[in-house]
């Protein structure tokens, strides 16, 4: 089983969103990393078959999606960045109305819809209207609803917004769990989602994918450039300006702990440290280009 | 079936449509109860004194108590007897003492207000043919009753030699159809004129209702997005729209049976069914154009009403599949349903006739059409307006679903 994207490109009006993208992907997880306005909503849209690609095309098992129509829909689950409810609709309700729609036999449904509240901790809000949910059961429930069907397929653009660490953790175990013989390919800002359970990552920049490995393989990029050290408390506004930090923590007697990125160790007492595969996103979208890709 | 159900079951749940659900049909009710409201009269005891002031059904069946003896066919013979009962009780005091208020009330009761409904269309049907001024009851000579038939289609010929002056088959289709009509007419006074209004008003406000609440159908999920959710599901293409449209085209004709049936409960009930045997030139223009009693006039305004809202709403749907969000529907979607009566005004022209909701509102109205000689021609050719708005109806609802269904497919995500 693969889906492949080949020279995918969406042309917006005097925006290139994604740009003649080949790619392959086999079951397991993909993460698919990118700052904002990389283009990996665009990307996402157009594998669910949303959104016309201005060229290329997007084959599952050498099959055109758009020809296959149903056929792929049927194993096809999507949750999208933005998305909404019907207001007036409970959770059990809103998740029937979409199994229907996927087809999903009317015997099977209420044991689906059971087994997937309970999995992502929904059972006591099942009778509750949508609306009446906060931001991460809304989320929660949109994940469900993708995988009612249990999809070959299963594309999520940013699952975790909105989640607490502790249903990240839970979200996190429950894919991967879920994606023996699936492709999962998940969007997300926070690389930690995705760091330990991806067998493969793509990384999206400019509408243009510049890498694809493992995470073990990609953050070889940044071996040698992540460093740590401690500095003095009150100079560390000199080592913002001088320095990529990435993280830093107090370790007390006016003591700073600092990880930063360069080429070279910038202080004398600096120690080479392993790479994170939040690193090298880090090394590749420096903060001013997300805040300027995202405009 | 099953998504049709859940869909149904998903638009009935929604707070906004029972809203407009409700108020459909509270003003179903309210304005069946209106034109009663308007009726009144002075009841008079034998000394000429008013001895009450009667409203609403008490009117009602006051009135009706009055002119029943004239209830039935409309002959010749009849119309003659009534109309020497008139001119003998008014010639005495003149015509305009009626209207002044020196005419005895008890004579007026007793002679005059009985024979109202039977005489009312004498006038027109004696009408000046070149001027088309009405005659006054008491330049009428009775003699002339015996053809009052046939006088009827001699006013016919020269009303429609004024108004389709240019368009001969206009004027022979008029004739032609005109010889359906049942002689004599019948009559059961008591229905009022005003309540056929409030009936066009009635769907004028039913159809607007319906478009409002049809509006979100698919904009709705494109604004909020959802619609990226249920597009990618397997049915949810050209099957999720087709149930979408019959979902919505179910439940808005349903209201509308429902609420045009319980308006038209009350107005007869309160007026009494048996005025719904009276003929149609009998309450409207003698020289109306459809055979067909009140009973059946309402029938058609009904039918016609349906027939005019599911092509608005079927427009209102291709508008929903297309457009992006709901506020920018529902106000073109109004302003359509308001067109015809603005281009209307200008005089007939087929722009009134064809757009989706022609055959709603005022004098464009399929009652005021039906009562009227307004034909439209190409070239020899002319067609007479109710038949053209509800042919262009008919034509426009599968035109629309279908662009409403592939809009909706082709529709893509921003």
């Amino acid at each position: 089983m693969e889906l492949t994207t080949i020279h995918l490109s969406k042309q917006f009006k005097d925006k290139t969103a994604v740009d003649d993208v080949c790619l392959n992907l086999t079951p397991g997880v993909w993460g698919l990393l990118g700052a904002n306005g990389a283009g990996k909503t665009t990307l996402m849209r157009m594998i669910a078959d949303i959104l016309k690609s201005s060229s290329g095309k997007i084959l599952y098992d050498g099959k055109d999606i758009h020809t296959m129509g149903e056929e792929y829909r049927n194993i096809f689950g999507f949750l999208p960045q933005d998305f909404g409810f019907f207001q007036d609709f409970t959770v059990k309700d809103y998740l029937e109305y979409v199994a229907a729609l996927k087809d999903v036999p009317v015997r099977e449904t209420r044991k689906k819809i059971d087994g997937l509240l309970h999995t992502l901790t929904l059972s006591d809000v099942k009778n509750k209207k949508i609306i009446k949910l906060s931001g991460g059961m809304k989320r929660r429930v949109g994940i469900a609803q993708a995988m009612l069907n249990n999809p070959k397929i299963l594309i999520m653009d940013e699952p975790t917004a909105g989640l607490d660490p502790g249903e990240r953790v839970r979200f996190r175990n429950f894919i991967s769990e879920f994606s023996h013989g699936r492709i999962v390919l998940i969007s997300t800002h926070i690389v930690s989602d995705i760091e330990y359970i991806a067998t493969q990552n793509a990384i999206m920049k400019a509408g243009k994918i510049l890498d694809v490995g493992t995470t073990d393989e990609l953050v070889k990029q940044v071996t040698g450039k992540v460093w740590t050290c401690l500095v003095p408390a009150d100079k560390m506004p000199m080592y913002e300006m001088q320095l990529r930090i990435i993280n830093q923590r107090s370790e007390g007697n006016n003591q700073v702990s600092i990880r930063y990125l360069a080429d070279e160790a910038k202080t004398s007492d600096s120690v080479m440290a392993p790479p994170r595969l939040e690193d090298l996103y880090l090394w590749l979208f420096p903060q001013e280009e997300i805040s300027e890709e995202g405009k | 079936m099953r998504i049709y159900w859940l869909e149904i079951k998903r638009v009935l749940k929604s707070r906004r449509s029972i809203i407009l659900l409700l108020i459909a049909l509270l003003m179903s009710a309210v304005m069946a109860w209106l034109p009663v409201t308007f009726e009144d009269i002075n009841q008079y005891g034998e000394d000429g004194n008013k001895v009450a002031e009667l409203n609403g059904l008490e009117a009602i069946t006051y009135k009706k108590s009055l002119r029943s003896i004239n209830n039935g066919e409309v002959t010749p013979e009849r119309l003659k007897k009534a109309l020497n009962t008139y001119q003998s009780a008014v010639s005495p005091y003149g015509e305009d003492s009626i209207y002044s208020g020196d005419f005895p009330v008890g004579l007026y009761m007793e002679k005059v207000f009985p024979v109202g409904s039977l005489l009312g269309r004498l006038p027109e049907t004696f009408s000046d043919p070149k001027t088309g001024q009405a005659t006054s009851l008491m330049n009428i000579s009775p003699d002339k009753l015996d053809s009052f038939y046939e006088q009827t289609v001699q006013h016919l010929k020269y009303i429609m030699q004024m108004e389709q002056k240019e368009h001969p088959t206009a004027q022979e289709q008029a004739l032609q159809k005109y010889t359906e009509v049942k002689t004599p007419f019948q009559l059961y006074a008591g229905y009022s004129r005003d309540a056929f209004d409030y009936i066009v008003l009635y769907i004028f406000l039913l159809v607007i209702l319906c478009t409002a609440a049809a509006t979100p159908t698919f904009s709705n999920e494109y604004q909020t997005g959802s619609d990226s959710i249920l597009r990618c599901t397997k049915h949810g293409r050209s099957r999720l729209a087709i149930v979408k449209i019959l979902a919505a085209l179910t439940i808005l004709a349903a209201t509308f049976v429902i609420c045009i049936s319980m308006h038209l409960l009350i107005s007869n009930l309160a007026f009494g069914p048996e005025c719904m045997k009276t003929s149609m030139q009998m309450l409207f223009s003698v020289i109306s154009l459809p055979a067909i009693n009140l009973g059946q006039l309402q029938a058609v305004l009904a039918i016609g009403g349906l027939i005019s809202l599911l092509a608005t709403i079927s427009f209102t749907l291709f508008l929903s599949a297309k457009c992006k969000d709901s506020i920018s529907v529902i106000l073109i979607a109004i302003v359509m349903c308001l067109l015809p009566i603005f281009t209307y005004s200008t005089g007939a022209n087929w722009l009134s006739f064809i757009l989706p909701s022609a055959g709603i509102g005022m004098q464009n109205s399929l009652l005021y059409q039906l009562t009227g000689f307004n034909y439209l021609h190409i070239g020899q050719m002319s067609f007479w307006t109710p038949c053209v708005i509800l042919a262009a109806a008919v034509i426009e609802i599968p035109v629309f679903l279908l662009l409403a269904i592939r809009t909706y497919c082709k529709h893509q995500v921003a």
